[in-house]
């Protein structure tokens, strides 16, 4: 018997169309996430200060820790699970700095938007800032990363 | 550009519309002058409940609430006579906030309900139609669902919630303010 060792995925036909849909999965939850996330928590740092703090003038109650981790709990799952599959497809496609910089983003940002949401819940109004940033920066990041991937899966292999 | 480029571009535009979505339906001024014209005179009174008036507000045929401090208005024309009074509430509904003005006739007759801000999703929000239920409601009758107020299919939480508020606003306006301006 014999067997042919590759490390290109797109060698087998199941497992390379599965991660093309996969990926598409991937783009049908990116494209809802602003709009819900807007509707959560809103997307700039006054929306978010408003939100999670409470306004007066908007009639908004300030939200409570558990509020904002029942909030959290189910974005991390998510996010962590989109990481592991692109950061594991992206390191069999290339494992130069810019590759491993992607992977420790995609690990990094979920952590960072979490923590600074929790600290804004704890009053610190400036981490709105980075809740923002982290949201836009992991958003681009994993739309980013997905058309990479997409375009390399869906490329005939030589 | 490429077509991905043209993806990712129209997959950030997302992020334009969303952050326009309105946050409050209407300012409690803008109706108060849409309500009593713009030429009366609007006061605001700030009332407090001890937990004596907690107590008669709530024998009044009130739900259980734990509200303590509440916002109502005074309108007045050139003369200082009292054209109606409006209350202000916010409460949540399920997980959100919503808050509406209650016009109140000089006697105390609910005369209008109006949306001051709803975050709830919009299929709950109640219509104009709905809200028009409430006109006419005396003070020291309570409002029931089922029966003065139609339930509104799958949005019953907010149906209640105008009900209880609405007879709320009537009976803190009966012990706290009526006779007292």
């Amino acid at each position: 018997m014999r067997f042919l060792l590759s490390r290109d995925l797109r060698d087998n036909v199941t497992i390379r169309w599965l991660l093309v849909g996969y990926l598409i999965g991937v783009f049908a939850y990116l494209t809802a996430s602003p709009v819900y996330e807007s509707s959560q928590l809103g997307l700039f740092p006054s929306d978010l200060v408003h939100r999670v703090l409470g306004s007066r003038d908007l009639f908004l109650s300030p939200k409570s820790l558990t509020d904002v981790v029942v909030n959290l709990h189910v974005k991390m799952f998510l996010n962590s699970l989109i990481a592991l599959i692109l950061s594991s497809l992206l390191v069999r496609l290339s494992t130069a700095g810019t590759s491993k910089l992607a992977v420790a983003c995609l690990f990094g940002l979920p952590v960072l938007e979490s923590l600074s949401l929790v600290l804004l819940s704890q009053g610190l109004e400036f981490m709105s800032y980075v809740k923002a940033f982290a949201f836009v920066g992991l958003w681009t990041l994993q739309c980013g990363v997905s058309v990479v991937l997409l375009r390399y899966l869906l490329r005939t292999p030589r | 550009m490429t077509s991905w480029h043209w993806v990712l571009v129209s997959c950030f535009s997302l992020f334009l519309p969303v952050s326009l979505s309105a946050e409050l339906i209407h300012q409690p001024v803008e109706l108060l002058q849409n309500q009593y014209g713009r030429k009366a005179r609007i006061e605001k009174l700030n009332v407090l409940l001890t937990d004596d008036d907690a107590a008669l507000v709530s024998g009044a045929g009130v739900s259980p609430f734990k509200e303590r401090i509440f916002t109502f208005f005074v309108a007045k024309d050139q003369n200082k006579k009292i054209l109606g009074y409006a209350g202000l509430l916010a409460r949540k509904i399920r997980t959100k906030d919503q808050a509406a003005l209650y016009f109140l006739s000089e006697k105390g007759e609910l005369l209008s309900i109006e949306l001051v801000a709803f975050y709830e999703p919009p299929e709950y929000q109640p219509t104009v139609k709905w809200l028009d239920q409430f006109k006419g409601a005396k003070v020291g009758q309570p409002i029931r669902v089922r029966h003065e107020v139609r339930v509104v299919t799958g949005a019953t939480m907010t149906a209640t919630s105008f009900v209880e508020s609405a007879n709320l606003v009537q009976a803190v306006w009966s012990q706290k303010i009526k006779g007292h301006m």
